[in-house]
């Protein structure tokens, strides 16, 4: 028997399991997700239809690669690399010590709006978590912070960058579900907050619940008039930009790819200011920059094809069918797929889960009556969870990289805990009151 | 103020090897590899084209209200090709987000089998869709009668980037092919 169309004897139910159990046990093997994806949409191209499909899996990659929305993706992240790079952050960073002082865990809730204030500039996790991890982290343990209430704060507040807008999440959501990014940004502004203002919540409660997770620091640390005068100076910038890119989108002066590159170009005159400017930075930053967007794109074209080769099965309608089938109430049906998003997000990379998932749940989304765009930041706020989840959170990795050697994995993933509690009452409150996206 | 200018140094070297690994290819991709590794720079400084060609666009438009035809399939195609050439570039230096959660805890000797048996199996995926976009080629770069044509926008300015950017796609999966090839030879060749 000739294995080119053999497969579609074993029916669509057990072609989606076969095509689940295959990507599960190829993935940890350790072959690259996104060679995971594309063999697998290779097989079941083959194996489903026959060689004549092929081309339109390339076809789809070709489309895949040639939007001018994806344009903003290398935006932010050359924005992110060149930041990360210079003393922007180290300098926003002291200048936020103004407003810690002496409160109750001040330098927990400093890094929070540092995390706050560099999400609004640029759109990624990674170095967010990193710069943190090298800045914060170890201040807050000098000063005998609780180090699972610092871990925690430095990995929950690195991983806003794909919250707060703008954020590639977002981006990568409208691409896929084919809604306005600009709409997506603004109703994900407040909830970005809501989420931050949860874990400046939380440090405080905790502090003052039990002083001796966050002391105080010594009254010889406090800071003169002159001295703040100059720490000012370091939140100058960075203010400027985060109004240059999110002025310019929120204003409609231009499109999201084009405020990317504004912020670029702010981020990059920044540097120049500060006298950091150098070839060599930006031909690192620029380097990461291709590395990071070729992992990032090579995930989104095998899922890409992945999903183009179910669709062609007709398993995106079977899978819908399942999931729109299991209940007669709209909120069960949303409950069951955060939850499909929840377990994904333990494994999967948020390019993956967005790819794979969003053109079957969007469409179920809006027939059962919802607004796309709260989905969109119900979305992005579920993956907020998939950054801290273990096994494989990112943040937590990220973190472990940069941080002191007396700190193992284990502990880390011990301190995310309350924070990833934190996330879900977020999703829970963007359920419940969808208003707070302000649609 | 200067022990905060070497901390600022030190943090920039720190995010460089957190986020780039070692630099440069990983030994088994040889010299394939390290072209690859080399080459990563020009599609790099296409990225930083564009956001120039982009802050150029918005500067025309709003102080001489004149936008040009070519900035956004310009930028287009300089991010299309860097988006297919990263792929490239994170095979040949080993950064694709991967599971590691079988692979790092078994020994080294059969990890040498698993990458051998992975980079066997990549190179057969990246063989099949390079013969993919050949036939996706064949279609956009040459007329129904046979003579050469790159396919165009069919914009006003009409460039051939449609053409370009498959023909380029082509290229890359087949570097890609030999890439993993020569990575499942070097690994077999590897003693541990």
């Amino acid at each position: 028997m000739d294995f080119f169309g053999a497969l579609q004897d074993i029916g669509i139910a057990n072609g989606t399991f076969l095509m689940f159990a295959m990507l599960l046990g190829l993935l940890v093997t350790g072959i690259p997700l996104a060679y995971v994806t594309l063999l697998v949409a290779l097989v079941f191209a083959l194996g489903w239809f026959g060689p004549m499909v092929v081309p339109l899996i390339t076809s789809r990659v070709y489309s895949f690669v040639s939007s001018f929305v994806f344009v903003s993706v290398p935006m932010f992240v050359l924005m992110a690399a060149i930041l990360d790079r210079s003393g922007i952050a180290r300098d926003l960073f002291d200048a936020m010590k103004l407003l810690g002082g002496r409160l109750r865990g001040g330098v927990a809730i400093q890094t929070i709006f540092v995390a706050v204030i560099l999400a609004a500039m640029s759109g990624i996790i990674g170095g967010e978590v990193v710069l943190l991890g090298l800045v914060a982290l170890p201040q807050m343990l000098r000063l005998g912070y609780d180090k699972h209430l610092a871990i925690g704060v430095v990995c929950a507040g690195g991983a806003l960058g794909t919250m707060v807008p703008p954020s590639i999440v977002l981006i990568i959501y409208g691409l896929t579900a084919n809604v306005s990014v600009g709409d997506l940004f603004t109703a994900a502004f407040i909830p970005g907050l809501m989420l931050a203002s949860f874990y400046v919540a939380y440090v405080l409660i905790r502090a003052y619940l039990n002083p001796a997770l966050a002391p105080v620091p010594d009254q010889n640390d406090v800071v003169p008039l002159a001295e703040k005068l100059r720490l000012l100076k370091g939140l100058i910038l960075p203010l400027l930009v985060v109004t240059g890119v999110l002025g310019s989108i929120y204003g409609g002066v231009a499109s999201v790819t084009e405020a990317s590159a504004v912020g670029v170009a702010g981020v990059i005159v920044s540097t120049l200011i500060r006298g950091e400017l150098t070839i060599a930075l930006m031909k690192g930053a620029a380097l990461q920059t291709l590395q990071t967007v070729g992992m990032i794109v090579w995930i989104g074209i095998g899922a890409s094809a992945l999903v183009g080769v179910f669709n062609l099965m007709g398993g995106i309608k079977f899978v819908s069918d399942m999931i729109t089938g299991i209940s007669e109430n709209p909120t069960i049906i949303l409950l069951f797929m955060m939850a499909i998003l929840f377990v994904l997000g333990m494994f999967l990379d948020w390019v993956g889960i967005a790819l794979l998932t969003m053109p079957i749940f969007v469409p179920i989304i809006i027939k059962l009556g919802y607004d796309p765009v709260w989905f969109g930041v119900l979305f992005a706020m579920n993956m907020q969870v998939s950054f801290l989840s273990p096994p494989f959170g990112p943040a937590a990795f990220y973190l472990k990289s940069v941080a002191p050697a007396g700190i193992s994995l284990a502990t880390i993933f011990r301190a995310l805990v309350p924070f990833i509690a934190l996330q879900v009452l977020a999703v829970a409150i963007l359920i419940v009151f969808p208003g707070i996206t302000g649609r | 103020m200067n022990e905060p200018d070497r901390s600022a140094v030190e943090t920039a070297k720190a995010v460089d090897t957190v986020e780039r690994g070692d630099a440069g290819a990983i030994a088994e991709a040889g010299l394939i590899g390290r072209l690859v590794d080399k080459g990563g720079i020009v599609f790099a400084i296409g990225i930083v084209a564009s956001m120039a060609i982009l802050i150029n666009e918005v500067f025309l438009r709003y102080v001489f209200n004149a936008p040009t035809i070519w900035a956004h399939e310009t930028t287009i195609f300089l991010c299309g090709i860097a988006f297919i050439y990263g792929g490239l570039y994170c095979t040949a230096r080993n950064s694709h987000i991967r599971v590691v959660l079988i692979y790092d805890y078994v020994p080294a000797s059969i990890r040498r089998v698993f990458d051998i048996i992975i980079s066997i199996i990549c190179a057969a995926a990246s063989a099949m869709f390079a013969w993919a976009a050949y036939l996706m080629v064949l279609r956009s770069t040459f007329r129904p009668d046979g003579s050469f044509r790159l396919e165009r926008s069919g914009s006003a300015w009409d460039p051939v980037f449609p053409g370009a950017l498959k023909l380029f796609l082509l290229f890359v999966l087949t570097v890609m092919a030999l890439q993993f090839i020569v990575l499942a030879v070097n690994y077999a060749r590897k003693r541990t």
